[in-house]
């Protein structure tokens, strides 16, 4: 390459080529001369004064940096906002110079503007982050001094006048440990912690901090950015959240019922301890996998397939993983986030501890109403004793007086009272005998019309009418039908008495049947002389009658212990003088499970 | 054994519910010359011994609904028989507590004599007797 000589008339290209805009004024402030960058900004100039060009006015302006140069001879650097060719506001830097002819007295000056219009609003738009961001901004420096501060800081920690930051932030006197400032200016890297301030009034502030490295010109780290995020408000929601947590963790682990969570797609995501024990399996096994189908009764299903939103199905035999089967009463519920199905909740109760229970209380109610109604049985037995006695008596005054009308009158009690031990030794057996029910499946409604045949003829010879109001359609249920018909055949006895006390012609005595709620309702009415306040009170309690010589006082209380054995319940309306209603109401939950589906336990 | 006189024989009356306990008190009474009186009717009752002015009344408290009670109650309350002495046949004890807080709650006067059932005729004819002989001794 050939060196070529620089040559002096290549400085008017030169200056061509500058960014900034340079213009030569003579005395009166006229443009001279401009290169190509002034006309850019400010349009062709030349013949122009500098003051229209530049501001678009008629006069100079009152302090001229030109005119004070064009006195003085020195340099001047200063900033202007003037208006562009377009007339858009233009902020520029001014440098003013003086040029000299070659008596040294200076004939022109210098001036080159540089636009700062960019930069300006570049500022504009730094200022106002920081003062506007919505964190606390410090700026540090190596003295642990916060020299600027945003907005936000002030309001909280207060104006800067020169305190430590740690003074600001924790109006604490040390500074703090695993400072972020001291490490920033050490290594001159960010850093980032959670940290705990003390607001101007007192209040603990939680943020999140950020350091950030200021350089200088030299690329040394003069300064510290601080900026702060608030998380009071998200500490307490979170903490919230936790205690909520918490809350439901205790809740869930807890719980005496078994509480299974599925996903979506039927997998278990929670399982608590009692599920554990219900279904004796352990949730390390079992969580993220699918539910094995042992598991939930086959009505379960849909709820965790998403089809219906929830299932509760009473007294269900559940399989445990060991193949036993436990009474429990299981239901499911799907769980939706917005309205999308993400899974359910199955919850079941272990009811075999609850079985039994009933099973004892049963139990126990017999026993005591066996044992309470001992003493009201001696009566009973009493009088039936005397009554033997009292036959033999009469038999033998009889025989010894010759008089075969008081012998057959003793003989005659005699044959009474036998017959009233042998059946009050039968009802005591059956009553105490905890013999269970033999449920087959059988239509009530045979039950009644059974009933209601073998009373009818009986009824109508005493002028009593017997009907039955049947509604055919109660489907079969599992009962021990000879049980329920002798519950049915003792209360339609009882009626039967009842009219015959009342002695009102046409008395009427019906048995009804129909179903409500899913429970089947029998019910046993009589128009005859109905109970006062006392004898109701006392109907179920012990072998209580009302009958004197015909009653043993156990027949309701037999009736009751099978109303009870098949899961139902009897009740009893009764006004003297218009008769009486026994309603037996046998809920289809709740009646006995066919042989063979009760656990073996 | 001296039996009564049977024209001038006392006459005993009897309340039970149970038919078979009156035929056989009323057996063993009339045996022992005692003229009798019976019903099983605690309501009729007080009109029928008002009528029959017995001298001694057997009476079975622990009938249905505690109608012998009141019946007592009913007897001590008429003057025609007040005086009268009467026997209490009950399968109840003398003894219990709740025969003995009906008694004291009602502030009823003790009978004559109270008899435990079952019945032990011998034990009833001796107390009869004995009732008899205390009325004959203190009436004029």
């Amino acid at each position: 390459m050939t060196a070529v000589a620089w040559r002096p008339e290549w400085r008017a290209e030169l200056v061509d080529q500058f960014l900034a805009g340079v213009v030569v004024l003579d005395r009166t402030l006229a443009i001279v001369d401009h290169n190509r960058a002034f006309a850019e900004l400010f349009g062709e100039a030349r013949g122009r004064k500098c003051h229209e060009v530049l501001k678009g006015r008629s006069e100079p302006c009152g302090i001229c940096a030109a005119l004070s140069t064009f006195n003085d001879g020195r340099r001047r650097v200063l900033e202007q906002v003037g208006r562009d060719r377009e007339g858009h506001t233009v902020n520029y830097l001014v440098q003013v110079g003086p040029l000299r002819d070659r008596a040294g007295d200076i004939a022109f000056a210098a001036v080159i503007t540089t636009d700062l219009t960019a930069t300006k609003r570049l500022q504009r738009e730094y200022q106002a982050l920081f003062q506007k961001v919505p964190c606390f901004v410090a700026v540090i420096n190596r003295d642990f001094r916060v020299v600027r501060a945003n907005e936000q800081f002030r309001r909280t920690f207060g104006e800067p006048t020169g305190e430590h930051c740690h003074e600001l932030f924790k109006r604490s006197p040390d500074r703090c440990t695993g400072c972020l400032v001291e490490q920033t200016f050490r290594d001159g890297e960010p850093h980032t912690a959670p940290h705990v301030g003390v607001a101007r009034d007192g209040e603990v502030t939680h943020y999140l901090a950020f350091t950030t490295p200021l350089l200088n010109d030299s690329g040394e780290v003069r300064h510290v950015m601080h900026m702060s995020l608030d998380v009071t408000e998200v500490r307490a929601l979170a903490d919230e959240l936790g205690r909520a947590n918490e809350i439901r963790r205790a809740l869930f682990e807890s719980s005496l019922d078994a509480i299974a969570v599925t996903d979506e797609n039927r997998r278990v995501v929670m399982l608590n301890r009692a599920a554990e024990q219900l279904w004796g399996v352990s949730r390390d096994d079992l969580v993220g996998r699918p539910v094995p189908r042992w598991m939930l009764p086959p009505e379960l299903a849909p709820v965790l397939r998403s089809e219906t939103g929830q299932a509760l199905v009473h007294d269900a035999l559940v399989s445990t993983a060991s193949g036993e089967k436990l009474p429990a009463r299981i239901g499911a519920v799907a769980l939706s986030v917005e309205n999308r199905f993400s899974g359910a909740a199955v919850f079941a109760q272990d009811l075999s501890e609850l079985k039994k229970l009933e099973r004892e209380k049963l139990e126990a109610e017999r026993l005591a109403a066996v044992g309470q109604t001992v003493a009201g049985l001696a009566h009973g037995i009493k009088n039936i004793l005397t009554g033997l006695e009292g036959g033999m008596y009469v038999t033998s005054s009889g025989l010894k007086r010759g008089d075969q009308a008081r012998i057959r009158q003793g003989w005659e009690m005699l044959e009474r009272n036998m017959s009233r031990v042998s059946d009050l030794a039968k009802n005591l057996l059956a009553f105490s005998r905890g013999d269970h029910p033999e449920p087959k499946l059988v239509r009530p409604a045979q039950i009644v019309h059974e009933v209601v045949t073998l009373f009818r003829d009986s009824a109508a010879q005493h002028g009593i009418e017997l009907a039955g109001t049947v509604d055919e359609s109660v489907e079969a249920a599992w009962m021990d039908p000879e049980a329920i018909h002798s519950c049915l055949a003792n209360l339609v006895s009882n009626a039967i008495d009842a009219c015959l006390v009342s002695q009102d012609a046409g008395c009427r005595v019906e048995v009804r049947l129909r179903e409500a709620d899913a429970s089947i309702i029998f019910e046993v009415v009589d128009s005859g002389c109905g109970m006062d306040y006392e004898v109701k009170q006392k109907a179920f309690t012990s072998f209580f009658t009302t009958k004197g010589k015909g009653g043993t006082g156990l027949g309701l209380l037999l009736t009751r212990k099978i109303v009870q054995e098949h899961g139902g319940s009897i009740t009893l309306e009764s006004t003297p003088g218009q008769g009486s209603t026994f309603r037996l109401s046998f809920p289809r939950t709740r009646l006995p499970r066919p042989q063979g589906t009760e656990t073996t336990s | 054994m001296s039996e009564p006189d049977s024209t001038h024989a006392p006459l005993i009356a009897i309340v039970d519910d149970e038919e078979d306990i009156i035929t056989y008190l009323r057996v063993a009474l009339e045996d022992h010359g005692y003229r009798v009186v019976a019903t099983t009717d605690p309501a009729t009752a007080p009109a029928l011994l008002d009528q029959a002015s017995p001298d001694l009344i057997c009476l079975d408290i622990l009938m249905p609904e505690h109608t012998g009670l009141a019946l007592y109650g009913e007897i001590m309350k008429r003057p025609r028989l007040a005086s009268v002495p009467v026997v209490i046949l009950s399968g109840l004890n003398a003894n219990d507590e709740l025969l003995n807080q009906i008694w004291d709650a009602n502030r009823l006067p003790a009978p004559a004599s109270f008899i435990e059932k079952p019945v032990d005729i011998e034990h009833l004819l001796r107390t009869v007797r004995a009732v008899l002989g205390r009325q004959v001794g203190v009436s004029p």
